[in-house]
């Protein structure tokens, strides 16, 4: 801030005065050379008339309403506890804080949750006749019928690939296609209320396992290339978005949020 | 939205309620998404820049330092996802998004004074950095400090960075005939 230090004549920028006086940081020597300069000046008198109109406009631009699905679509996205990537790179005394017993029932709970998940996918899975959508020899679901909605691609040290999104009628389909170095993770999160998910086709014999199925996927991949579609159903063709996050060794190395149209 | 508030659903989101979160996202959706629209003049994109701040924020909580308000730490998120979709994008600059994309205009916009709209049209003339000052100073009324903060520079840059945009606004506004 400026206020209180004298302005000697020769460096005084009067417009950046006439924008400090908007903000009203304008100290009395500043003031003092602004009016000064001001009453002498024609030119001066109208950047500043054109300055107040510009603030006074400013000041009058309308808020937009979010969309009214947006903080509910943002909470089902949500992982279930904060800081989710931060839980394997936390120190090993905070981890000792917790007693076996404790790790004993998070391990328990996840054994049993993920044979519940397991089985919903697998049986969701084999109601789905996938050939009807694309058989081994189709070509790539963004071309033909399949409306591209949306993709990412990627490129990093450890992994290299695209996911495209694309739909047809009220099916929607994520292909995942890319190369990586070590074993990669995947979640893709979705509003359970618009989405459901029916199931996945593998165009590569990498090994893939899949959990989740109620508005949250998780993928892991342990061979280096992966070419598979996620398969789900939007029955009300609804614009949706689809939140997909990579991870190698723990950490995120990307996150997008990709969006039917 | 009170600063104390906010510190405590932090900590209350760090326990594992979500509700508490819930009204994080609840308070500040409507700023976020606004500052986003206004960065990168596009609905869709304010809403996935959105959605995407609240995820990263949620991931990150435990970095969340309550010394500061947790609308600096949320904008400057927003910010840099602003920057991020944009470079991704890669739409020209100079270019209106609203006639780039083909997408109606929201219905709010469509009843502003066409001196609003002249000034979105303007403020997407400018670099990114200019256009964020504006949109922090005059969208969400913060302070010098705040602003300071949010973009990791000194307050008298960002006294500066104010005086450039404004001018350049300025300059914008009267060749189009609108000041």
């Amino acid at each position: 801030m400026s206020k209180g230090r004298p302005l000697s004549m020769p460096n005084v920028n009067y417009e950046e005065l006439m924008s400090a006086e908007i903000d009203g940081e304008l100290s009395e020597e500043e003031r003092t050379l602004l009016d000064k300069h001001l009453i002498s000046n024609p030119d001066a008198q109208s950047v500043r008339t054109q300055m107040t109109k510009l603030s006074e406009g400013l000041d009058q631009v309308k808020e937009i309403e979010p969309p009214a699905d947006l903080g509910r679509s943002i909470m089902a996205a949500l992982p279930p506890v904060p800081q989710a990537s931060a839980i394997a790179v936390r120190p090993r005394f905070r981890a000792a804080r917790l007693s076996i017993l404790k790790y004993g029932y998070v391990f328990a709970a996840g054994i049993i949750l993920g044979l519940i998940l397991h089985q919903a996918v697998t049986k969701r899975t084999t109601t789905v006749d996938l050939n009807d959508l694309y058989g081994s020899m189709a070509p790539r679901v963004v071309g033909g019928a399949w409306q591209p909605a949306d993709g990412m691609s990627f490129t990093s040290d450890s992994l290299t690939g695209s996911v495209q999104l694309a739909q047809l009628g009220s099916t929607v389909v994520l292909e995942f296609d890319f190369d990586s170095i070590g074993t990669v993770e995947i979640s893709v999160r979705y509003d359970p209320q618009l989405v459901q998910f029916a199931g996945y086709n593998q165009r590569t014999a990498g090994n893939l396992s899949l959990t989740g199925g109620n508005g949250s996927l998780s993928l892991r991949c342990e061979d280096n290339q992966q070419h598979f579609l996620l398969v789900l159903t939007s029955p009300q063709k609804i614009p949706t978005t689809f939140n997909v996050e990579f991870l190698v060794g723990g950490k995120i190395v990307d996150a997008r949020a990709l969006r039917t149209r | 939205m009170n600063d104390r508030e906010d510190a405590a659903l932090v900590a209350e989101s760090l326990r594992g309620n979500r509700e508490a979160f819930e009204s994080l996202v609840n308070d500040y959706q409507k700023p976020v998404y606004n500052m986003a629209y206004r960065l990168l003049n596009n609905c869709e994109d304010a809403r996935d820049v959105t959605q995407n701040v609240f995820l990263k924020a949620f991931r990150n909580l435990e970095g969340f330092d309550p010394k500061y308000k947790f609308f600096s730490w949320i904008c400057r998120i927003a910010l840099n996802e602003s920057i991020n979709l944009r470079n991704s994008r890669r739409v020209p600059r100079g270019v209106d998004e609203r006639v780039a994309d083909g997408r109606p205009l929201p219905d709010d916009l469509l009843c502003c004074a066409e001196l609003s709209s002249e000034i979105q049209s303007a403020l997407m003339s400018m670099e990114l950095d200019q256009r964020a000052v504006i949109v922090l100073r005059h969208f969400h009324h913060c302070s010098y400090q705040d602003i300071g903060q949010i973009l990791d520079i000194p307050e008298k840059t960002v006294k500066s960075r104010l005086f450039t945009a404004r001018n350049h606004l300025r300059e914008v506004l009267c060749l189009r005939g609108v000041l």
